[in-house]
């Protein structure tokens, strides 16, 4: 069964937050889907002119062309005992 | 500034669903969300109620005269209920640096990574990240539980990391079963979880890790890495 995708050539790979953190970008449309409700799981696939993703604080990154996957790096609550996302 | 009708101090705050009073809700929630503007986008936006409108125009009048937390204050508390609120909301990077943790374990991953130039030009850099586990004792946090089980159940542990790109600090709670491997590495690593098999590598700018699939990848149940995972993956780092 095909996986339907959105399209896009820029895309912010945080939910909400303030726009310029974490947008990619690319010269050619790639697709992605969001695999989580919250968004913060995402498949993104990137065609032969590739992406960036940049940050107003952190080092840029690219990405040739092939399938990624997005995740959030994951904290834990010692008082409640539960895993969420971390957000900076 | 309108003046709203309501008298908050006969309501009752419920905060993570534990009936607490006026002025302790309302010094939880100034913690845990450092503007009124993080506290009313997390807690008034989404409710859509009246009620809650005129809680948040309270909460802005409010807001400058709230009271700080301290980790002191927390620990004078008796209700232990009320001490975890506390604790939560002093946040972990508070809570270690006041609790004088016990340092278990730190490490430097130290590997051959990728950067960009301002060209997009691909360059060979250094990965140099140093990790540090910490963690406070249950015994020092509730010191009124009985059992050695309950206090040994109630230890703390973080990681303490730094971002290559900006120095800052960062911690981050970890389980008690990953904090008890006793290995720094093993805790950042934790951090990250993925949801496909056989990566080929992954990135990491900030807290957003981004995995490259590679022919044989398969979408799985989400996992966390493991030390040995988490050194070999990783390629870029900022």
């Amino acid at each position: 069964m095909t996986e339907t995708m959105e399209r896009t050539s820029t895309l912010q790979l945080t939910p909400g937050g303030e726009p310029q953190k974490h947008i990619m970008k690319s010269m050619a449309i790639f697709e992605y889907k969001k695999l989580s409700e919250d968004g913060q799981q995402i498949k993104l696939e990137v065609g032969v002119k590739g992406a960036v993703i940049t940050h107003d604080e952190h080092a840029k990154v690219i990405l040739n062309e092939g399938v990624y996957y997005k995740t959030n790096q994951m904290e834990f609550d010692p008082f409640n005992n539960t895993v969420s996302y971390m957000f900076d | 500034m309108k003046t709203i009708s309501i008298e908050p101090k006969d309501l009752a705050f419920l905060v993570e669903g534990m009936k607490v009073d006026h002025d302790s809700a309302l010094k939880i929630w100034k913690k845990t969300y450092k503007s009124f503007s993080e506290f009313h986008s997390a807690i008034i936006a989404p409710a859509k109620h009246e009620q809650m409108d005129k809680l948040g125009d309270y909460m802005l009048q409010m807001w400058d005269s709230i009271e700080d937390i301290t980790a002191t204050e927390a620990f004078a508390l008796k209700n232990v209920e009320m001490r975890r609120l506390y604790f939560k909301a002093i946040g972990v990077a508070e809570m270690f640096s006041e609790l004088e943790p016990e340092l278990i374990h730190k490490t430097i991953l130290d590997k051959q990574g990728l950067s960009w130039d301002e060209k997009d030009n691909e360059t060979s850099i250094p990965i140099v990240d140093m990790y540090e586990l910490y963690k406070i004792q249950g015994s020092k946090l509730f010191p009124e539980e009985l059992s050695s089980w309950r206090q040994e159940n109630a230890t703390v542990y973080a990681v303490r990391c730094w971002c290559s790109t900006t120095k800052r600090e960062y911690w981050i709670y970890v389980p008690k079963y990953i904090g008890e491997k006793g290995d720094a590495l093993e805790a950042i690593a934790w951090t990250v979880q993925l949801n496909i098999t056989n990566p080929s590598y992954i990135h990491r700018q900030g807290d957003v890790i981004i995995a490259k699939a590679s022919p044989d990848s398969k979408e799985c149940t989400p996992y966390h890495l493991d030390a040995s995972q988490y050194k070999s993956l990783l390629i870029s780092a900022s």
